[in-house]
């Protein structure tokens, strides 16, 4: 049945790969063109960007601050830091401490500057330093901070429990020391890696639809429903694996063109970095590194995607045109996302824990470790992500089984 | 093993609404193999009552009792749709080949193939076995959806309008062959063109408004009309209307002047107007006229 569908469908299956394959090396494209950091320079700052301003940041950052970063270089280039903040306004005192040290100045000029410190003021994106180094001071500014939130709305006390003896147990591997590396490149192959995902999870429901509808829209449900049960269970199989393996090869294939054209050049280092040295990791307790998070997140994303095409088969199951289901299905696994991002409904728990669970939501890897929201059931925690891959996957292991068994009666009116 | 004899279609006492409206209503027949044809206006009720018997149709009232799969007839139901597109992205012996394996799996490849090599002579397709579906013209897409209907001598053969896009010669070809295939097989035949049904079927069955409104063999249809067709000539439309008066034209030709078959009730409809032997048509127009309904 496989093999028919395939059949069935060559053409349009030729061009949806050629379509999808063309978007993913466009998505790896632009992101690396729109790439824009800067350097310091003798003279100031100096804006770099695009493929080879990327390049040039990578030769710039590596040769300064690769290596292992412990408890002692903090404390150097923190005296160096208050050292010359003793001559110098903030604004010189960073440009020097850049020069110098640049991967670490936009964490720490802001963490030990002394108005926000006086003013008990931490930048929310860097109270991840706070915990990776232990700073007593900030740390306890930064839970005051979520004990603040949690009286709201967002953190419940087993959660913060939670995420002190995480800071704990990371503030102790960074007495060790830590690789500390490059990452600019990680932000943008996860910024192409995010769109193309979306791109796909648009296409899981296309997909969907196609295999699901295009019988009641050619009349041939009419003819099909003369076969016996147990031929529809098969040719339903015969549909839902031809969407998964269609999905699972333009991911693998995407995923391949990206890597070739981001990680590839530009990744050479940053592997073994803790997590939050990326800038979308800060505030998170994933003790782990950004090789770690990569090869999690990889076959992570695809079960994602595939439990999105799971739903969109259910609901192309209860539509009897394409279109419709390709509305309804994007409306079921996209609409709850878009609602919490701009409808102000992650500022309530019981969404925001559905917000974590969800796989749209979950496609952005920034998500994957940025927040580490917990579910917190039972008043147990755990972590968002692997909880999302796992429902993900529980999903799709279920469309599997009621897909082929309601399949002949979706045939009918 | 069924016999011939087992092969029996019971439709009993059928219905199935669509809201408020009423699709069919109270259909009841029984029958064995041969040809059988089902004439009405759109919206009689026809493609109901095959979506039902085929299982397309889901939830209706009364019963359908198909004949069970045997030796002789591997497959219980057959369909030809109104619109009938296949798969256009597949070759012509690759799709039955597939449809085969939908409604026998059991039956083997080389059997499968057999079949196919005999539909495609049947229907004269077996020039255009490796050509993909989006590529035939209408009456080949339509000999293809036919061939498929066929296939394995299904027990029971839904064809909704099935000389739809066929030229002269094809329509003959396949009359002979329904008429082969309906010496062991339930064929029944929804259709517009009367002349379809002429001579071979066994019974027809005239529809309208979701309800059976005659059935019958041939000549017992044509019994119900005799002395009610008049032929009637005139030179111009106007003249012609004005002869024919509130009463139905069954069929109209030009030979010069205009000629027209007009069903009545018996009465003569205008002074010169001659009786004529009545065919199928003019039973169909009578039942229609019947039943109040008003073809133009």
């Amino acid at each position: 049945m496989l093999h028919a569908e395939f059949s069935k469908g060559r053409k349009w299956i030729r061009q949806i790969i050629g379509i999808v394959l063309a978007l993913a090396a466009a998505v790896g494209l632009l992101c690396l063109c729109t790439y824009q950091s800067f350097v310091t320079t003798d003279s100031g700052y100096k804006d770099v960007s695009g493929i080879k301003g990327l390049s040039e940041y990578v030769s710039f950052v590596h040769d300064r601050s690769a290596g292992i970063f412990d408890d002692n270089k903090l404390q150097a280039m923190l005296s160096e830091y208050k050292e010359n903040r003793k001559t110098m306004s903030v604004e010189d005192a960073t440009l020097v401490f850049n020069q110098k040290h640049p991967e670490y100045e936009s964490v720490l000029s802001n963490l030990y500057d002394d108005e926000f410190s006086a003013a008990g003021e931490v930048d929310p994106d860097h109270y991840d330093f706070a915990i990776l180094t232990g700073k007593p001071d900030l740390a306890d500014a930064f839970f005051r901070t979520i004990e603040e939130y949690a009286d709201a709305t967002y953190y419940s006390k087993a959660e913060i429990t939670y995420a002190d003896r995480r800071a704990a147990s990371v503030s102790s591997s960074f007495q060790k020391g830590i690789r500390f590396d490059v990452t600019d490149h990680w932000l943008t192959y996860m910024s192409a890696k995010s769109y193309f995902s979306i791109i796909l999870a648009f296409l899981a429901c296309f997909l969907a639809a196609r295999l699901y509808c295009s019988e009641k829209e050619n009349g041939m449900n009419r003819i099909m429903v003369t076969a016996g049960r147990r031929e529809h269970r098969r040719i339903s199989r015969g549909k839902f694996a031809t969407g998964a393996l269609l999905l699972a090869f333009l991911y693998a294939a995407g995923e391949l063109l990206l890597y070739l054209l981001i990680l590839r050049p530009y990744g050479r280092c940053g592997w073994n970095s803790p997590v939050q040295i990326a800038g979308v990791y800060y505030s998170s307790f994933y003790k782990g590194t950004l090789g770690q998070l990569y090869v999690f997140a990889l076959p992570g994303t695809l079960v994602l995607i595939l439990s999105i095409y799971a739903v969109a088969c259910l609901v192309s199951l209860l539509c009897r045109n394409s279109l419709m289901a390709i509305v309804m299905s994007a409306a079921v696994t996209m609409l709850p996302t878009v609602l919490g991002e701009n409808g102000g409904l992650m500022e309530t728990r019981w969404y925001n824990h559905l917000m974590n669970a969800l796989a749209f939501t979950n496609l952005d890897p920034s998500f994957v470790l940025q927040n580490y929201s917990s579910f917190g059931f039972g008043g147990s925690r755990m972590p968002a992500y692997p909880f999302a891959v796992l429902l993900s996957g529980i999903i799709f292991l279920a469309a599997a089984v009621i897909l082929p068994a309601c399949y002949r009666r979706s045939m009918q009116v | 093993m069924n016999t011939a004899d087992d092969c029996r279609l019971v439709v009993n006492q059928v219905g199935k609404q669509y809201g408020k409206k009423t699709a069919l209503s109270g259909v009841s027949f029984e029958v064995g193999p041969g040809l059988y044809g089902f004439l009405g206006p759109n919206g009689a009720g026809k493609s109901t009552l095959f979506g039902i018997i085929s299982g397309y149709i889901h939830q209706y009232a009364g019963s359908v009792l198909i004949p069970e799969v045997s030796q002789l007839h591997p497959v219980r139901v057959g369909v030809l749709p109104q619109a009938f597109s296949g798969y256009g992205e597949m070759k012509v012996g690759e799709f039955l080949l597939y449809m085969a394996s939908i409604k026998a799996p059991s039956v083997p490849r080389e059997e499968a193939v057999k079949d196919m090599n005999e539909k495609l002579s049947v229907f004269h397709l077996t020039e255009k076995k490796n050509m993909r579906l989006r590529t035939l013209s209408g009456g080949q897409l339509r000999r293809l959806g036919i061939a498929q209907a066929f296939q394995y001598n299904p027990a029971v053969v839904l064809l909704d309008e099935p000389t739809t896009g066929l030229d002269p010669e094809e329509r003959i070809s396949f009359k002979n062959y329904v008429a082969e295939q309906s010496e062991k097989e339930i064929i029944l035949l929804s259709t517009h063109i009367v002349s379809d049904l002429e001579e071979s079927t066994k019974e027809i069955f005239i529809m309208n408004n979701g309800r059976l409104l005659l059935s019958g063999q041939e000549e017992e249809l044509l019994a119900k009309v005799r002395g009610k067709v008049f032929l009637v000539t005139a030179p111009s439309e106007t003249e012609l209307y004005r002869k024919v008066g509130s009463y139905k034209i069954s069929s109209l030709s030009s030979d010069g002047e205009l000629r027209a078959r007009v069903v009545t009730d018996g009465t003569v409809p205008c002074p010169g107007a001659a009786p004529v032997q009545a065919d199928l048509n003019d039973v169909y127009i009578y039942t229609q006229m019947a039943s109040g309904h008003q073809q133009g």
